[in-house]
């Protein structure tokens, strides 16, 4: 490529500043600056630029931070658990937490059984003082019962067998005679 | 004024990064305090940078370093501690950016006298030098805040926090044509912002 067929483009003078270019293009475009006032403005204006924005944009401008923020920060970071140890490490602290609180849910429970197996004795005399008293009730309804039912079943039931056999008998057969005499009529309904 | 100076911290102060990495990860007090105590600025500065509002920025590089202390033991020796913190503080930034949309693609919200509330320290400068420079650079963080978010983490990371190309392809995870060509376009927007405000030698 010559100088003269150099196409003056603005990213082409860019990555000649960031030293982009090849060997060959590179010369060509510093061939061609030298006669191009075009591009070897463009080539200063960019320079500058960057400058400038170096300049404005780092050092000794730095955002004022409060003055003990690095140790507030550090204390927050040290403090805070979130991904802090690994799996294995929270398990085993899980571990200890469940051993701790069942060591200290047994310690409880001796310090205070004495109170703790009082006040259950005491509830379950309750309890069971009302199931009995609930059991007895039902049991007394019961023996009533048998007891009434006996004397009434002792006025129906006849003394022999074979009386009993013919009242049965009879009920049988009324009950056949009520079911025929009912038939009828809903016949003779039916024809009229 | 002379304040006293625990040995422990002249010894801290003194480390490399990753001396002060270790430290950190075994759990030795004060090491990874000094590690925040080197990177807060920098790491702030791109985040400010990057979300536009300062409260907001200390609260996030707050959120970045205790990230990073969570992440210590991920973190390998054979990259650059920087370059490693910085990957964290991008994805921060750009997460947050995404929460409030409103504010993805620039930070033109705001209007230029927002950056005379922003406390900036400066050193070793002349009143007039300092003048001049904080008008220039109030000109340029302006037209900075109006790019893209895209263009504007890339000119923030290489010419706010001095970062290599190669650093910028690390940090972004974007190839190095990409940066190069989003930076190229995104001095040219710039360019043509200054253009049309009447600011010319640009």
């Amino acid at each position: 490529m010559s100088a003269n067929d150099y196409i003056c483009e603005t990213e082409n003078i860019a990555a000649y500043i960031e030293g982009d270019l090849e060997p060959g293009h590179r010369a060509a475009l510093e061939e061609h600056m030298k006669q191009c006032a075009s591009c070897a403005s463009e080539l200063q204006a960019q320079r500058l630029f960057m400058c400038e924005l170096d300049s404005a944009l780092a050092s000794p401008f730095d955002l004022a931070v409060p003055p003990n923020f690095a140790q507030v920060v550090a204390v927050n970071a040290e403090s805070d658990m979130r991904g802090v140890r690994d799996r294995s490490e929270h398990t085993r602290a899980l571990r200890f937490c469940i051993i701790l609180g069942l060591a200290a849910f047994a310690l409880l429970g001796v310090a205070s059984s004495k109170a703790v197996i009082l006040n259950l004795r005491s509830v379950a005399g309750k309890v069971f003082g009302v199931l009995g008293f609930f059991a007895r009730t039902t049991f007394d309804a019961a023996a009533g019962f048998t007891v009434v039912s006996r004397v009434v079943s002792g006025g129906l039931i006849p003394d022999s067998r074979l009386a009993g056999l013919a009242g049965l008998v009879l009920v049988v057969l009324a009950i056949a005679v009520l079911s025929l005499l009912i038939s009828r009529y809903h016949r003779t309904r039916f024809i009229e | 004024m002379s304040t006293s100076v625990s040995p422990d911290i002249l010894s801290f102060s003194s480390a490399a990064d990753r001396e002060l990495v270790a430290s950190a990860a075994q759990g030795l007090e004060g090491g990874f305090e000094e590690l925040v105590r080197r990177y807060q600025r920098p790491i702030s500065g791109y985040v400010y940078r990057m979300v536009g509002d300062y409260e907001a920025a200390l609260d996030l590089t707050q959120e970045i370093f205790i990230k990073i202390y969570g992440s210590l033991s991920r973190y390998r020796p054979e990259f650059k501690f920087s370059t490693w913190i910085y990957k964290i503080a991008h994805n921060a930034a750009i997460d947050h950016l995404r929460r409030n949309t409103g504010r993805e693609r620039s930070l033109t919200n705001g209007t230029e006298s927002d950056n005379f509330d922003l406390p900036l320290e400066s050193e070793g400068l002349s009143p007039e030098q300092q003048s001049e420079r904080e008008e220039r650079r109030i000109e340029i963080e302006t037209v900075v805040r109006s790019l893209p978010t895209a263009y504007r983490e890339l000119v923030v990371l290489r010419h706010s926090q001095d970062l290599t190309y190669e650093e910028i392809v690390d940090v972004t995870g974007l190839p190095l044509g990409t940066v190069k060509n989003r930076l190229f376009r995104a001095r040219e927007m710039m360019r043509q912002q200054f253009l049309n405000k009447g600011i010319t030698g640009v």
